[in-house]
């Protein structure tokens, strides 16, 4: 009967180390990483060498490694609906001669494929299909044409980074007060945040009445940002310099929102940029103390594959 | 009988395995098209077959004029002409106006070295005077004879540069040797024109033609003139009809036809109509054709002896 127990007892010990606080989600490893939705040519679809006067089909992959959308837990539906009431973007297919590929789609909606996540670790995957057919091209008295076929995505996305800060009202302080925490000169935010574009930096200072956090940004994946209420307007084609490199910036500290230059807006130069945000000095009478940042990038992306076809005369 | 099947079954698993090892499931593989026959920078090629005409013959003797007709190119030829040459105190030949005409499919997928044929002319020495006397047969080659060149071509539709999305292809300098005929074009130029409105754009193209082979380039419609005693002008000399179309809209070239000066010139060919340039830059086939007429010649000197 004591030996029961005992089992019993220790089969709970063992339990409850593989179990974690259900609650800890927020910070877990699913925001890492530098990338967003990934496309790619499934392999043979199309092979690299086609006759004419046949149907096409060109397979393309999409597979979210971002952490973007995610499922809320209150409802169990995703958000992935932009400010314009679109869904998150569009797969746009050109650089072949259409009086040759004939019936082909130019755009296809981007399917919902939720980012990486508590309960899908690799993100979601799905695939989009392009039909056409290839003329016979005797009709134009060819040999051969050289199709080369280019899809761009363009979709918005978010990246949400995640650090514990210290705020301290007296920084300066000459009081031997013991602190909990000191301000370093930097945190360090390393490997992306699930997102192609990511935080790379945040300096902390105290300045008056208000607590200053310089983040710095980088464009890490590759392909280009885009501002992101352009990208149902203006993506790929109509896109000017203008469009390019705006990054919208928000936040959260210790319960305050972060005020940020420019209304949070940023231009990014050779895929990099900074910005200061700042929140009100908590009271002096207050000691230091530790609490997450959270800080949201909100930003428009594309990216394009390529993938060449030789379309033969049938002999 | 259960370890029988095992066996049976074992050696099936296998040869599907190696069948299918010797299987390329990729792509089309090596097939040839036309395209790939149009190499080389030879069309009709014409030779002496050996011992015809001898290199001795006695006087008042019968002898053959053989020759082999190649066609080494990449296109066909109709009604095409040789006409000998022979020096009338010496020889006689039994065929009024000294000609032959041919036909010859050129290499492509059903004949890969492109058809050949062999021409002879019956002759007979006549008496000569002294011992011995040295003549020469002259063979003139005159034939119809066409160029394509098929490629794509990349439609930058961004005439200044000033999207900035990514573009599958950038405007480049197309370069070639030959086209499995003895006038190539040698190079594609490919510039993009603002249209006639802010919509539209126009495609233009430069394109090199030269004379790659031994032979002269006379117009298309001079070949039969070229291998008889027709005169031919200068003007007939040198000149080759351009066609060329954009994914099948035909484009305006100038000057055309074209005139070969020291054995190369250069056409510009222009899509007038222009296209919209509201689209993304993609490739589209340009193929320019050449028609001409092509003529070369071989000779051979023989030795008529007088009979002893």
């Amino acid at each position: 009967m004591r030996n029961i127990f005992l089992i019993i007892a220790l089969s709970f010990i063992f339990i409850s180390f593989g179990c974690t606080d259900s609650t800890s989600d927020i910070s877990a490893d699913y925001r890492k990483g530098t990338q967003g939705i990934e496309i790619s040519f499934m392999q043979n679809m199309p092979p690299s060498e086609i006759y004419d006067n046949s149907p096409i089909e060109l397979v393309v992959e999409v597979r979210n490694k971002g952490a973007h959308p995610q499922i809320q837990r209150a409802t169990g539906w995703p958000i992935i609906v932009t400010s314009e009431g679109r869904g998150i973007g569009t797969l746009y297919l050109d650089g072949f001669d259409d009086k040759i590929i004939m019936g082909m789609p130019k755009q296809i909606s981007i399917p919902t494929v939720y980012g990486k996540g508590p309960y899908n670790p690799e993100g979601e995957y799905d695939i989009v299909t392009f039909r056409g057919n290839v003329i016979n091209l005797d009709v134009q008295g060819l040999q051969e044409y050289d199709a080369k076929f280019m899809v761009t995505s363009c979709y918005t996305y978010e990246t949400i980074a995640s650090q514990t800060v210290c705020i301290d009202p007296e920084p300066y302080s000459i009081s031997q007060r013991d602190k909990v925490c000191i301000i370093p000169d930097s945190y360090s935010f390393s490997g992306g945040q699930g997102g192609p574009v990511a935080v790379t930096k945040v300096e902390e200072k105290v300045y008056g009445d208000k607590i200053y956090f310089t983040i710095t940004i980088s464009n890490s994946g590759n392909g280009r940002v885009v501002d992101k209420n352009k990208i149902n307007t203006a993506c790929p084609y109509s896109l000017d310099y203008s469009n390019l490199n705006k990054v919208q910036v928000s936040g959260k500290v210790s319960g305050y929102s972060l005020v940020c230059d420019q209304g949070g807006n940023i231009n990014l130069l050779n895929n990099k940029g900074t910005i200061m945000c700042y929140i009100p000095r908590p009271s002096t009478a207050r000691s230091a103390y530790t609490t997450p940042i959270q800080i949201n990038l909100n930003y428009g992306y594309t990216s394009s594959i390529t993938k060449n076809i030789k379309i033969i005369n049938t002999p | 009988m259960k370890k029988t099947n095992k066996k049976v079954n074992l050696i099936f698993i296998l040869l599907v395995v190696v069948f299918l090892s010797g299987c390329d499931f990729t792509n089309i593989g090596n097939t040839p098209s036309e395209k790939s026959f149009r190499t080389g920078s030879r069309g009709i090629t014409i030779s002496f077959l050996q011992n015809a005409p001898p290199n001795e013959v006695y006087e008042e003797n019968p002898f053959s004029i053989g020759i082999l007709l190649k066609n080494e190119g990449a296109y066909e030829v109709r009604n095409g002409i040789v006409s000998f040459s022979i020096e009338d105190e010496y020889v006689d030949v039994q065929r009024p106006e000294n000609l032959v005409t041919f036909n010859l499919n050129g290499k492509s997928v059903a004949t890969p070295g492109g058809e050949q044929t062999t021409e002879f002319l019956k002759a007979s020495t006549k008496k000569i005077e002294s011992e011995r006397r040295e003549s020469i047969i002259i063979a003139s080659l005159c034939y119809p004879y066409k160029t394509i060149a098929d490629t794509s071509v990349c439609i930058d539709t961004d005439v200044y540069g000033l999207k900035t999305m990514d573009k599958v292809c950038y405007i480049r300098d197309i370069s070639s040797n030959n086209q499995g005929a003895p006038v190539a074009v040698t190079k594609i130029e490919t510039k993009i024109l603002p249209g006639d409105n802010d919509d539209s754009i126009k495609p233009q193209f430069i394109i090199h033609i030269q004379n790659v082979n031994s032979g002269s380039v006379i117009k298309k419609e001079k070949v039969a003139d070229a291998c008889s005693s027709e005169p031919i002008g200068i003007d007939d000399l040198n000149i080759i009809n351009v066609k060329a179309e954009l994914s099948g809209e035909i484009l305006e070239c100038s000057p055309n036809p074209a005139k070969l000066k020291d054995r190369k010139t250069s056409v510009r060919c222009i899509l007038e109509q222009g296209i919209s340039s509201q689209q993304a830059t993609y490739t589209s086939p340009l193929k320019v054709e050449l028609e001409y007429g092509y003529t070369s010649s071989i000779s051979k000197i023989f030795l008529i002896k007088k009979n002893i």
